[in-house]
């Protein structure tokens, strides 16, 4: 990662600070927000540069987005959209909709629907990075269910 | 001084289980559906309120319970031991985002769920909620100003695309916060987006800010559903076809006004200033 790329990363921990108070999150939550939001960026930022396409990247950022929002949601008893709203707004693809938009504007129709083809990739890879995490959290939850009910038939 | 605290908790433990006996079919449904009205108005996922709806009311002893949410409606039905049963449904014509009232919320129904809330005490709690905030109202305009101007950088953008940003996302959050009633909210939409890329737009031509481009998607990002976009993929990938479907439809023609606010913006700008 370069400079250039730290600071878009210090940028979008801002932005999701101001998006926290938008929300409306409890002041004590606004951190945990900002660290989701910092690991949804830094993932990004690595896995851009390492694979090609835009699935696998936003994919697993909202993987981890929403992997962080799950465990902050269990050790801090608050529900998991709390910090996965605000976590994953760097995600969104805003700059994509608004060159799309513009495209077709001037009637750049192929760039622009380039674009909002893009924007609906990135969605997608989100949406499945999240159900992704949702899956894990049961998952787990199951096997630590299992592993009590044995522990408690052996006692 | 004013306080911007949380009112307190009830510290006496009281259960939920004394008054459940002869709590009537309607009167346990009505409260179950008060909460999960007020977690869909905040901004809850549809199956977050089914499932809370449906501990809510086993928690004040229904035998069988059926809820149906959508972005917009709740329907349930429940049936009481003794075989008295009741359905009422809500209707919810706005949403917003808003994470403590719908942390609150949710911890109301733990706390139902725990037998801590007698049924009589369920309003007050939605009162006591409803009073509560988490800040003072201006910091949200300082939110509005840093979302706007961190995202102009993230996106690219110079220090100086970050303060044009920031002041017509001071503006967008100033008429976003102050919604005229009985304006439809799409045309507001297009209104606010109109207003708010104006705004970018005269300041970059008067200096402010250098990129036009950073300023209007730090802007966008206030206004785009782009994250309800997500949510309703996630909805759609988790069986919830018609909520996510419903919320799609709205993310669509919602990002098709902001779009047409935006455009009208650009085009008056190629007028103006060609």
């Amino acid at each position: 990662m370069t400079a250039s790329d730290w600071m878009k990363v210090i940028a979008g921990v801002v932005a999701t600070l101001g998006f926290s108070i938008l929300f409306r999150l409890r002041p004590r939550h606004w951190c945990f927000s900002a660290l989701s939001a910092l690991l949804g960026c830094i993932v990004l930022f690595l896995t851009d540069d390492a694979f090609d396409g835009l699935f696998l990247p936003n994919f697993l950022s909202a993987l981890a987005v929403a992997a962080a929002a799950e465990l902050f949601a269990v050790l801090l008893k608050a529900p998991s959209t709390v910090f996965l709203l605000t976590g994953v707004i760097v995600l969104v693809p805003g700059g994509m909709l608004f060159y799309g938009m513009r495209d077709l504007l001037v009637q750049h129709d192929a760039a622009g629907y380039a674009s909002l083809y893009d924007a609906l990739v990135i969605c997608l890879g989100i949406g499945c990075g999240i159900i992704s995490a949702s899956f894990f959290r049961y998952l787990f939850h199951r096997v630590s269910l299992l592993i009590h009910k044995s522990r408690r038939k052996d006692v | 001084m004013r306080k911007f605290s949380v009112p307190p908790v009830p510290t006496t433990p009281v259960t939920a289980g004394g008054d459940v006996s002869s709590a009537s079919a309607e009167a346990v449904l009505s409260k179950a559906l008060d909460v999960g009205e007020g977690i869909l108005r905040c901004g809850g996922e549809p199956h977050r309120i089914e499932d809370t709806v449906g501990r809510i009311c086993s928690a004040y002893g229904a035998a069988h319970t059926d809820v149906f949410a959508l972005p917009s409606l709740v329907v349930a039905g429940i049936r009481m031991p003794d075989g008295t049963g009741a359905s009422q449904m809500r209707r919810i014509r706005s949403t917003k985002n808003d994470m403590f009232r719908l942390e609150m919320m949710n911890e109301l129904s733990r706390r139902v769920c725990a037998g801590r809330v007698p049924l009589d005490a369920v309003d007050s709690e939605l009162e006591r909620i409803c009073s509560a905030r988490p800040f003072p109202e201006w910091l949200e305009y300082l939110g509005g100003v840093i979302g706007a101007g961190g995202f102009a950088v993230f996106f690219g953008g110079t220090v100086l695309d970050a303060v044009a940003a920031a002041v017509a996302g001071f503006l967008v959050t100033l008429l976003n916060r102050h919604r005229a009633r009985g304006v439809n909210p799409l045309v507001y939409s297009l209104l606010i987006s109109f207003v708010g890329a104006l705004a970018g737009l005269l300041l970059v031509h008067f200096g402010v800010g250098q990129n036009s481009d950073m300023v209007i998607i730090g802007i966008i990002m206030l206004l785009i559903p782009g994250l309800a976009l997500g949510n309703a993929v996630r909805d759609l990938l988790f069986g919830d076809v018609a909520s996510g479907l419903m919320q799609i439809a709205q993310a669509f023609i919602t990002a098709i006004m902001v779009a047409a606010g935006f455009s009208l913006a650009l085009l008056l700008q190629g007028v103006v200033f060609p």
